[in-house]
């Protein structure tokens, strides 16, 4: 075979999936390939103009805490920040930021660009080639050229054998006008790797000038300074507000009466889409009693006239589109720059995969992001940067790197996907995460900053910088702990007064005077200032961990209760379930499929239920026993 | 699974009677059947499944031991799940045995208590409730208690559980929906007083069924009574009375309560299994003070306490002190003075805690087994009482997450995403009992009651 040139990784896609994973391989050290339909595209954010949210903030700070790239770049962009949640309690307070989505490709374009170690090349990738052992050797392109790999990673996302649905108008194309993947499909086909179609959809951009903003509730940022990153540095570009406006009934008429052009419901659609993220139409349909939807217009940036109608995704035909989004409140002479569509893609079951994003079929063949059934740029990347850790940890020799469930939403991710695959596509919330307060987006850095520097994906003076600020929050909650409040000093009793708490009958700790609902951290720090400097973030972290520390601790008992079934392994000699008799044959055949690592995996395997676990366990105790009796006898 | 995992018992009591059957269930059943049965007809070779054949079963030198019916039953086709054979002997405890040590011989092995719906169980043939309900109706010693485990197996308790967890999750699924979805349209349909009153209308139901349980427990294992009075005031005939009214369902049960006889009696729907005591004095008696000391254990670990005095003497010193030291203890106990026929009976009217009778004579005796009646069971036994630990257990936590989360909602101060983690405990509780999945019951609540998405 003859290869223009060899490489440790290939990463093929350049989403946000691609991007992490070939950012990681490169930082570490391996001769890495970004391959990418196009270079102009590389970090497209082909739907919502927007990073973070619940539960997907959660994972752009992990990212960032392993050293990823999205938190910084989102940081960089971002045009509106707006912190949500801040009522609901700490675990899940989340960060969202309206993104300059061609800024953000920009940036990542700019990152890749620089990074030694990395090629970035434009094609399509045609065939993933193996030699007579079936181990990978590298990848062929359309064009015919080939390229050499160790390992290679498939970042797909909705590219592979994708088409574009708009009514009864069916393209082959990737999203935006962007050519399609239309090879690589059946080259995993004939590594036995099967796929099935998911969907999802867009809605139309329109033209800013043409909306009557003063018909519409104002949506403001107010977290300007708010960073995912650790590095805080918050980007300077100027903020902007978005828009609230509702649908109409003339809307909801219009929906009912061209239903029968929806691809939805003529059967155009085969694929199975999110149940989150319906359609105008689905949610019309499903929920006839709601007369009015309400839907956000959220800028493309802030120099761009194009905007994003979110809450308005829909595959009808362009005139009834058109009609449609004329009907809403403020938009009656909407001008539609691009209209919305849904676009069907093949993805694998992600079942094949294990917990490294490695398929168990195909030694050093890893999958991340949309290919693996799952959606949003945020759950993308948490994968490609897993994938491509994994994949240089291997090469290296070195252990794999596996996120528990509580370690991380990160964690929670991957092993769902992977325990249990998914039959629509995934996106994270905050309820899939068991132990949510332990795993808030202000502490992910105390969770994984040191596995990032492990990995040698932080910086020694990020590291250093870390542990600096985690001994700051340590030293200053024990100081609280053990600081004695004088209930007859007069700012005490003054500050008593102010918040409506009761009076001090005595002395007491500051730590229990913080823990009253009514009194919080700062005020209390500014009349007993601390030695050390707190920055604002620090002082959150404080306060929440003497606030919930009750909580907190209850996670805590519950997590070391659920390591106990994650630390029963299942032996690696158990590779062929169906010698256990007592098994159900669903039990048999999920467990075949899934080969989870440990007791607590295999529980989570949907099907499997109690008495299969027990019956696993038995059979592992019998075995364990025999081997004694082998031994002693 | 197991290397010798064909299993063997008589599964009729060892008595002299019509019929009784041994059961072979295992990959050897039908293996071990051919090498001790010949059947009559030429058809058994085809070993159909669910067929029954008649034939004689033979000892390991040929000798015939009994004619015999012997049904195959081929798994997972049957109870076990496993190939299974049942030989119906004629009910003599000696051919029975005979049977077994032919059988055991010829490769299984003696089933322990419970295993035939332990296979049944590993073989997916039952779920928990269900095969914990065999259980129950295997040991079930009277009517309520065989019903009540019926019930278990037809999933009423199953179902009452998953009204609870449904009520349950829709308030946490409006919580959750507010927490993921904070740009989406989620109508308040929980307000705080609102889902105030659902938890409460979750609670009394989870109370109700942890009250159940003594109850269940009570109607599966009986209740532990202790008869004490000073000799002589009729305790023995007392207890031959109670036993003489249903001779057919008494049971000795030598030794099970150390040294004590203890008499198991059935009223109504209870089941009152009674230990006699050694009459209590004033003595130097080493032998008799050792007895009294025993009368003082019993009574300690006893759920019921008959405390008999002899009408004609009334309270004796003894007695007085028995009965300040029955007051003392937080314990039930009924007060019963024997001996009436031998008083002017109208001027004695029994109350809620002392009866008059005469044991002798049989009078009183249904109303003192009414006051006991009265006493365990307060209202009408519900058919979806639980006698289960595990349940029981299981219901304890979630009662106590509830507490926790109202404790919590009260407070004003405890956000969402913590109130939540209650609510979940709660929730996880319940499934436990039934086994569900938390994240796809709470999706699938979430999407198909709010409106949601982009």
């Amino acid at each position: 075979m003859n290869f223009i040139d060899n490489y440790q990784i290939i990463v093929v896609g350049g989403g946000h999936s691609g991007t992490e994973a070939a950012y990681a391989s490169a930082k570490l050290g391996m001769s890495t390939l970004l391959l990418t339909i196009s270079l102009d595209s590389i970090g497209l954010m082909p739907c919502n103009p927007s990073i973070g949210g619940p539960a997907k903030s959660h994972l752009v700070f992990e990212i960032d805490a392993l050293g990823g790239l999205m938190g910084k770049i989102a940081d960089r962009t971002s045009i509106q920040k707006k912190i949500l949640n801040r009522s609901k309690g700490p675990a899940v307070y989340a960060l969202r930021a309206q993104i300059n989505r061609f800024l953000y490709s920009r940036e990542i374009i700019k990152e890749l660009e620089n990074l030694p170690n990395l090629d970035i090349v434009q094609g399509e990738a045609k065939d993933i080639l193996t030699n007579e052992k079936g181990e990978i050797i590298g990848i062929s392109l359309a064009t015919g050229l080939n390229y050499g790999a160790k390992s290679i990673i498939l970042a797909t996302g909705t590219y592979l054998s994708s088409k574009v649905i708009i009514g009864d108008f069916v393209k082959d194309s990737g999203p935006n006008e962007l050519s399609n993947s239309k090879y690589l499909a059946s080259s995993l086909h004939n590594l036995g790797i099967m796929t099935h179609p998911f969907k999802t959809g867009t809605p139309p951009r329109i033209h800013m000038d043409s909306l009557n903003i003063e018909d519409m509730e104002v949506q403001p940022g107010d977290s300007k300074g708010y960073t995912f990153g650790f590095e805080e540095i918050p980007g300077s570009l100027p903020q902007v507000d978005c828009y609230l406006t509702h649908t109409s009934d003339k809307t909801k008429k219009i929906i009912e009466d061209n239903i029968d052009k929806s691809p939805l419901y003529s059967g155009i659609i085969t694929g199975v889409g999110p149940r989150y993220c319906p359609s105008i139409e689905d949610k019309v349909i499903r929920f006839p009693e709601k007369i009015s939807h309400h839907l956000f217009i959220e800028p493309e940036g802030h120099d761009v006239k194009e905007v994003y109608l979110q809450g308005f995704s829909t595959s009808l035909p362009g005139d009834v589109q058109i009609q449609m989004v004329q009907s809403i409140k403020g938009l009656e002479a909407a001008k539609i720059m691009k209209l919305g569509y849904a676009i069907e893609y093949e993805v694998i079951n992600a079942t094949e995969l294990k917990l490294t994003l490695e398929s168990k079929k195909i030694p050093n063949l890893y999958f991340a992001g949309q290919i693996n059934g799952t959606s949003g740029y945020e759950e993308a990347a948490a994968q490609g940067l897993i994938a491509g850790i994994n994949a240089v940890q291997k090469l290296k020799g070195k252990d794999p790197v596996i996120l528990g469930r509580s370690d991380g939403y990160i964690g929670v991710l991957i092993d769902d996907l992977v325990t249990k695959g998914t039959k629509e596509p995934y996106r994270m919330f905050t309820s899939r995460a068991e132990y949510r307060l332990l795993l808030r987006q202000s502490n992910a850095d105390r969770r994984l900053t040191k596995l990032g520097y492990n990995i040698g994906l932080i910086s020694n003076d990020r590291y250093s910088t870390f542990q600096k600020k985690i001994e700051n929050i340590d030293i200053e909650v024990e100081r609280l702990r053990n600081l004695t409040v004088d209930s007859t000093n007069e700012a005490v009793k003054d500050l008593i007064g102010r918040s409506n708490s009761s009076t001090l009958e005595q002395n007491l700790k500051a730590a229990a005077l913080i823990k009253r609902p009514e009194m919080n951290y700062l005020d209390i720090a500014r009349i007993y200032p601390p030695e050390q400097n707190i920055s604002e973030r620090e002082s959150e972290e404080v306060e929440l961990l003497i606030k919930y520390e009750g909580y907190i601790k209850k996670q805590i008992d519950q997590v070391e209760n659920f390591s106990k079934g994650e630390k029963k392994m299942i032996p690696d000699w158990l590779e062929d379930y169906t010698v256990i008799k007592g098994l159900t044959r669903e039990a048999t055949e999920k467990l075949n499929e899934v080969k989870p690592l440990s007791i607590g995996q295999a529980s989570r395997i949907s099907g499997i239920t109690p008495a299969d676990i027990q019956v696993l366990l038995i059979y592992m105790e019998q075995i364990k026993r025999q081997e004694t009796d082998n031994v002693q006898g | 699974m197991f290397k010798n995992y064909t299993i063997a018992n008589i599964i009729t009591p060892l008595i002299e009677c019509g019929i009784g059957i041994i059961r072979i269930s295992g990959n050897e059943a039908f293996v071990i059947i051919d090498k001790m049965f010949k059947a009559y007809s030429s058809s058994y070779i085809k070993k159909e499944s669910h067929k029954v054949y008649l034939g004689t079963i033979h000892n390991e030198n040929g000798d015939k031991l009994d004619e015999v019916l012997v049904l195959l039953l081929k798994g997972p086709n049957s109870f076990t799940g496993e190939d299974t054979v049942e030989i119906h002997c004629h009910g003599n405890p000696f051919i029975l045995q005979e049977a077994m040590k032919v059988i055991l011989k010829n490769g299984a092995r003696k089933s322990e208590a419970g295993e035939f719906t332990r296979q049944a169980f590993l073989n997916g043939k039952l779920d928990l409730t269900q095969s914990e309900a065999i259980l129950d109706t295997i040991t079930a010693n009277n009517q309520k208690a065989l019903t009540l485990s019926l019930n278990q197996l037809e999933g009423s308790l199953k179902n009452k559980i998953g009204a609870l967890k449904e009520d349950l999750i829709s308030i946490i699924a409006y919580l959750e929906a507010t927490i993921d979805f904070p740009d989406d349209e989620i109508e308040e349909s929980y307000t705080k007083d609102v889902i105030n009153s659902r938890i409460n209308t979750l609670l009394d139901e989870i109370n109700k069924l942890l009250a159940s349980y003594n109850t269940g427990k009570i109607i599966k294992e009986g209740i532990m009574t202790v008869m004490i009075g000073r000799p002589n005031v009729g305790k023995s005939s007392l207890l031959n009375s109670l036993l003489n009214e249903d001779r057919a369902i008494i049971t000795h049960l030598p030794g099970t309560t150390r040294d004590a006889i203890e008499e198991q009696i059935n009223i109504g729907d209870l089941v009152l299994n009674i230990v006699d005591t050694a009459g209590f004095r004033e003595t130097e008696d080493i032998i008799e003070k050792i007895g009294i000391k025993k009368t003082y254990e019993y009574i300690n670990i006893a759920q019921l306490i008959i405390f008999l005095i002899d009408a004609t003497q009334g309270l004796t010193r003894e007695d007085q002190l028995m009965l300040e030291h029955l007051r003392k203890l937080d314990k039930k106990y009924i007060i019963v003075m024997n001996k009436m026929d031998l008083l002017d009976k109208e001027e004695f009217k029994s109350s809620s805690d002392t009866i008059f009778i005469s044991a002798k004579n049989r009078i009183g005796l249904d109303e003192l087994k009414n006051v006991i009646k009265e006493l365990f069971i307060k209202d009408e036994i519900e058919d979806y009482c639980i006698s289960n630990l595990r349940y029981y257990e299981s219901l304890v936590k979630a009662k106590s997450a509830l507490d926790m989360f109202q404790e919590s909602l009260e407070s004003q101060i405890v956000p969402a995403d913590l109130l939540a983690i209650d609510l979940k405990d709660a929730y996880i509780a319940l499934a436990a009992i039934t086994g569900d999945d938390f994240t796809e019951d709470l999706l699938d609540n979430i999407f198909s009651k709010f409106c949601i998405g982009k």
